[in-house]
């Protein structure tokens, strides 16, 4: 087979004020004509450094390619090494023989040109030919990635597009000279995950028509195993492993690859936990009887009986939350004199009941009013009607005072642990703030050994209390944030988005938290989340939200098994299914 | 597009208004009487009483002081709607208090009207009586006086006087009882409650406020206290002075500052950006006021070498000089004054460039734009620069006024007659009529800076329409 790159012994490192990171460290692989490569990693593997590595786009300081050869075919057995060439001839590969996709559609496109003419603009710099005929090849690409009135995309500027329609945009835009490698990082992480599947079919359509080969760059095992021919899996700068989909798959080799397999949650059955990387790193590795990945998953497994036995408890337990036609709008279009023309329905009159000790999921789309719903449901959304009763309680009828005292009660956890602490606050202050506030007689020693207790609870340590929240990880602090949500000894949280920001193996150590926690706490949830899969995990029951309506509810199991509206169909038939699961 | 510049302006217009509510209301509360200001020397003091009355009454009705001051008027029901009509500006204050004491017009009224026909008999009489004149001066003090006791003192002093001299007491004897009873009456029958009762006036367009503003806008901003000429003749020299050098000065700083602030963006942290910094912020550091004199002492004096440039002012070739003679002769009068107004705005002006571009410059459009190959120079000036227009643009909206009221503080220290030099010298000279106009004018120039930085803006970043419509 054709190689079209190959890398060598390749070192990218950033020198930071205190210390070098060696972002990519010596890795190695080949890339052939006509392949689809999967790169695989956790955040900071390096994989998105790689593939700037190879652009050429590592910004210079604080990045440096400290070594290594990174090899372009030019022709019959004649190979160019990228790294020691020339900015000016660097600039021509660029967006020539090499495009890119980048991970944030939303943000990779200039605000001020029309999408048409930034597509052009690459065509005219590497193709130069008269402007009308760059514009018909543009046109001709906007058809080739299914945009719909090519003409009218062409006109239009970037944030008159919605989230999918951008990526093909720049889809088109790192097709249009076509290049001999189009690297893809990260290309579907940001879009909802109907859009995902939209965006993963155009693109095994364009890799059939297309001479060049792929490297995918993903997060995601489901989405890697939908699309990539050969994968490399990629660990704290290194490569770990690399093979066809079907040994990294089937057989995997490395601890790592099969943590990482181990540790996303199955569709098909219950756990009683998750399975971490750690499980698999910590065992010694000269141990013959490594495990299976499908074995350690299913020595979790929780028993359909097991399962039964729980809803019929939690179907007699008293009802702790009673939500009754809750509608929450928003402005709309305004008119000339700007009085509101039509509103946003938000929240369109939802009902739903949750009983003590109950997990109720709440799934759909982005915009489908799920993050809303839930912090209506704390008041910290104002509603425009409806009722929601705690414990018989309306809670949007109580005066400020009453709510504050109900608020020890139900706390929240939200989506991005860097943005939910305060970066100048100690994590012990932020800890003993919410004792303090519902606790007022508590004396500070009092306070400071419950924070300390908190932070065992969550698995941190005594000595974090003094930290300040830069010096964690993005898991860390969600468990500072989860810890924080215990010190009033709430019995109902609503946990928004809170693994979504977190990589697969930290997103699995913080679902086991969570369910340790609803076990020795006796925690009430409404989990909220975009991805079914960690859903149906977590919960009792689900509810499947679309454009602020509740359009299907029940056991969690059997919404996955028997989905009878068409936009739960939707969802989960968008799910990347490990094709070589079962 | 259309309905966003239609939007904006319809909230321009109110927002002018506003502000004309707010001058007029100020130059209500000046201290000093704006007749009396006006009124040439010549027509005070060496003038008999009753022309200057007259000439009082003449100036007050061109000025339009004897109307009322706003289209409508919310007091309390003691205070009568025609008071607007008393145009001596003490005289009407005097009663505004004695209406705060009493809340009785009526009988106040009366008591006012007999002081004036008192007031218009002694002048009829002849000089010869002897007391006529003290007894005419305690009766005009009436006038200014409010307080019980003064008025009792002055009322006891004309009985006094009128003791003294049997021939006045005959003529008038009569007229000051009834005075004095009108008095007492004041006193006898007070109605306090009056002053509680809110009551509102409306004058129609015939009002000081619509007077003046439609003077305003027809160019005419009144008489300046000083030099009594029209304000409008003062900034007609002024404003196009300050326009020029303020002008200049502005597009000389935007001309050095946005490569600079480029460059040191590009290179960042790099020795040029670096060496820049320090200059500029050294720059930046030193007090205008400061380096003009030093300009002024170094170059311009043959004591240290360099009398390379003029002191003060711009020339005063004839307007009958060639063209391209007056112009290199002011241009080399302005070289110290532009760049003591230049050299501060261009380190301020050109941070904010490298701010802008190097926050732009690590977004992920930028990246993309590497990614299709395009080269570093586009990169910068095609796909940062624009983006990092935007607060450049926001800056517009505090230039222009600035442009407009001009830089005192060069204007004075080179004598330049601009703006600048126009708005200390009536300050100093108590010349209200000139210091309300400029306020006007800078205010308006404010709104204006702001609708075009608004429009610049739309312009330049097709988002902003479609966010605010």
């Amino acid at each position: 087979m054709d190689k079209l790159l190959e890398v060598s012994g390749l070192k990218t490192w950033f020198h930071t004020d205190q210390d070098i990171v060696k972002a990519v460290d010596d890795i190695s692989f080949d890339l052939f004509r006509g392949e689809t490569l999967g790169i695989v990693g956790e955040s900071g593997s390096g994989k998105s450094v790689t593939a700037l590595s190879i652009m050429g786009l590592i910004t210079q300081p604080p990045g440096e390619i400290m070594g290594g050869a990174i090899k372009l075919r030019t022709g019959e057995d004649e190979y160019l090494d990228l790294i020691p060439l020339s900015a000016k001839k660097m600039v021509a590969l660029r967006g020539n023989r090499l495009g890119m996709v980048f991970q944030e559609p939303m943000s990779s496109l200039n605000p001020v040109f029309r999408c048409g003419h930034q597509v052009q603009e690459a065509i005219l710099i590497h193709r130069p030919q008269e402007k009308s005929s760059a514009k018909k090849l543009v046109l001709e690409l906007f058809d080739k990635v299914h945009l719909p009135d090519p003409e009218r995309i062409y006109r239009a500027y970037p944030h008159q597009l919605s989230g999918g329609q951008k990526q093909r945009v720049m889809i088109a835009m790192a097709l249009s000279c076509q290049p001999d490698i189009l690297i893809a990082d990260e290309p579907t992480t940001a879009l909802d995950v109907t859009v995902q599947k939209t965006i993963l079919n155009l693109m095994s359509d364009l890799k059939k028509q297309f001479s060049g080969s792929i490297i995918f760059i993903t997060h995601d095992l489901g989405v890697i195993a939908e699309i990539a021919d050969r994968v490399l899996v990629m660990h704290k700068g290194k490569i770990v492993e690399q093979g066809s989909v079907e040994d990294i798959f089937l057989r995997p080799q490395h601890s790592y690859t099969k943590g990482l397999l181990a540790c996303r949650p199955p569709l098909d059955f219950r756990l009683k936990r998750l399975p971490v990387v750690s499980d698999f790193l910590n065992r010694d590795q000269s141990d013959e009887n490594i495990e299976d990945v499908a074995q350690k998953q299913l020595s979790l497994k929780i028993s359909s009986e097991e399962h039964e036995k729980r809803l019929q408890t939690l179907a007699s337990n008293p009802l702790l939350l009673k939500v009754t036609d809750l509608s929450v709008w928003f402005p709309g279009k305004k008119d000339f004199w700007g009085n509101i023309q039509s509103h946003i329905k938000a929240v369109d009159e939802v009902s739903f009941e949750l009983r003590k000790g109950e997990t109720l999921g709440l799934v759909g789309e982005s915009g489908c009013g799920k993050t809303t719903l839930g912090r209506a449901i704390l008041r910290l959304q104002a509603a425009r009607s409806g009722r929601v009763e705690y414990e018989g309680q309306n809670i949007l009828e109580l005066s400020n005072k009453e709510m504050k005292a109900l608020r020890k009660e139900m706390q929240i956890i939200f989506q991005d642990p860097f943005a939910a602490l305060n970066p100048r606050l100690m994590i012990g202050n932020a800890l003993m703030e919410p004792i303090a506030i519902h606790h007022p007689g508590e004396n500070s020693k009092r306070c400071k050994e419950k924070a300390i207790e908190l932070l065992e609870t969550v698995g941190l340590e005594t000595d974090h209390f003094y930290r300040y929240p830069h010096q964690f990880s993005g898991g860390q602090r969600q468990r500072i944030c989860i810890a924080r949500a215990l010190a009033v000894n709430p019995r109902f949280i609503v946990c928004d988005e809170s693994v979504s920001a977190l990589d697969v193996s930290v997103q699995a150590q913080i679902l086991n938290l969570l369910m340790d926690l609803r076990e020795n706490h006796q925690l009430t949830y409404i989990f909220i989340s975009h991805d079914l899969s960690v859903v149906k995990l977590m919960s009792d029951r689900i509810l499947v939200m679309d454009q602020g309506k509740i359009v299907e509810s029940g056991p969690a199991d059997d919404i996955y098994k028997n989905p009878k509206d068409p936009y739960t169909k939707k969802l989960i038939a968008a799910i990347p299914k490990n094709i070589f699961e079962k | 597009m259309l309905q966003y510049i239609v939007k904006r302006i319809l909230i321009f217009l109110p927002t002018l208004l506003v502000i004309s509510f707010l001058a007029f209301g100020l130059s209500q509360c000046t201290p000093g009487d704006p007749v009396e200001e006006t009124m040439a020397v010549g027509e005070k003091g060496f003038i008999s009483r009753e022309a200057y009355d007259r000439n009082y009454r003449q100036l007050a009705h061109q000025m339009g002081l004897d109307r009322p001051v706003f289209y409508l008027s919310l007091s309390a029901l003691a205070y009568p709607d025609t008071l607007h009509r008393i145009v001596r500006k003490d005289q009407r204050e005097n009663l505004l208090k004695l209406i705060a004491h009493y809340g009785n017009w009526e009988q106040i009224s009366t008591y006012y009207n007999q002081i004036q026909e008192l007031d218009r008999q002694l002048t009829k009489l002849p000089d010869s009586l002897k007391m006529l004149n003290r007894v005419r001066s305690e009766l005009l003090l009436l006038n200014l006086n409010d307080k019980d006791r003064s008025i009792q003192t002055k009322l006891d002093s004309i009985d006094h006087f009128l003791q003294q001299d049997a021939l006045l007491n005959a003529r008038i004897g009569g007229e000051v009882d009834q005075l004095k009873r009108s008095y007492s009456q004041i006193k006898s029958q007070q109605t306090p409650w009056k002053l509680k009762v809110p009551v509102i006036h409306w004058y129609g367009l015939q009002n000081q406020y619509h007077f003046w503003i439609s003077n305003f806008l027809k160019g005419d901003f009144g008489v300046s206290y000083r030099d009594k000429q029209p304000v409008a003749n003062q900034l007609k020299t002024a404003i196009p002075l300050t326009l020029m050098i303020n002008g200049l000065a502005i597009f000389f700083a935007y001309l050095i500052a946005v490569p600079i602030g480029v460059y040191s963006a590009k290179y960042k942290d790099r020795a040029f950006d670096r060496i820049t910094l320090v200059l500029l912020f050294m720059l930046h550091s030193l007090p205008v006021f400061w380096i003009a004199t030093m300009l002024i002492a170094f170059f311009s004096t043959p004591e240290y070498g360099f009398d390379w440039f003029p002191t003060y002012g711009l020339g005063n070739l004839p307007d009958s000089a060639p063209f391209w003679q007056r112009f290199w002769e002011t241009a080399y009068h302005l070289v110290l004054p532009i760049f003591s107004l230049t050299y501060g705005a261009i380190a301020f002006l050109s941070r904010q460039m490298r701010g802008g571009l190097i926050n732009i410059l690590g977004l992920d459009y930028i990246r993309t734009a590497r990614a299709k190959g395009v080269n570093e120079h586009q990169v910068i000036w095609k796909h940062g620069f624009r983006n990092a227009l935007f607060p450049i643009i926001t800056l517009f909206a505090s230039v222009l006024p600035a442009a407009i009221s001009g830089s005192v503080v060069i204007e004075v220290i080179f004598s330049i007659p601009g703006m600048g030099k126009t708005t200390v010298d009536a300050i100093n000279a108590q010349d209200w009529p000139v210091i309300y106009t400029i306020l006007m004018i800078a205010s308006v120039m404010t709104v204006l800076g702001i609708l075009i930085a608004d429009l610049l803006y739309a312009l330049a970043d097709p988002r902003v329409k479609f966010n605010k419509q």
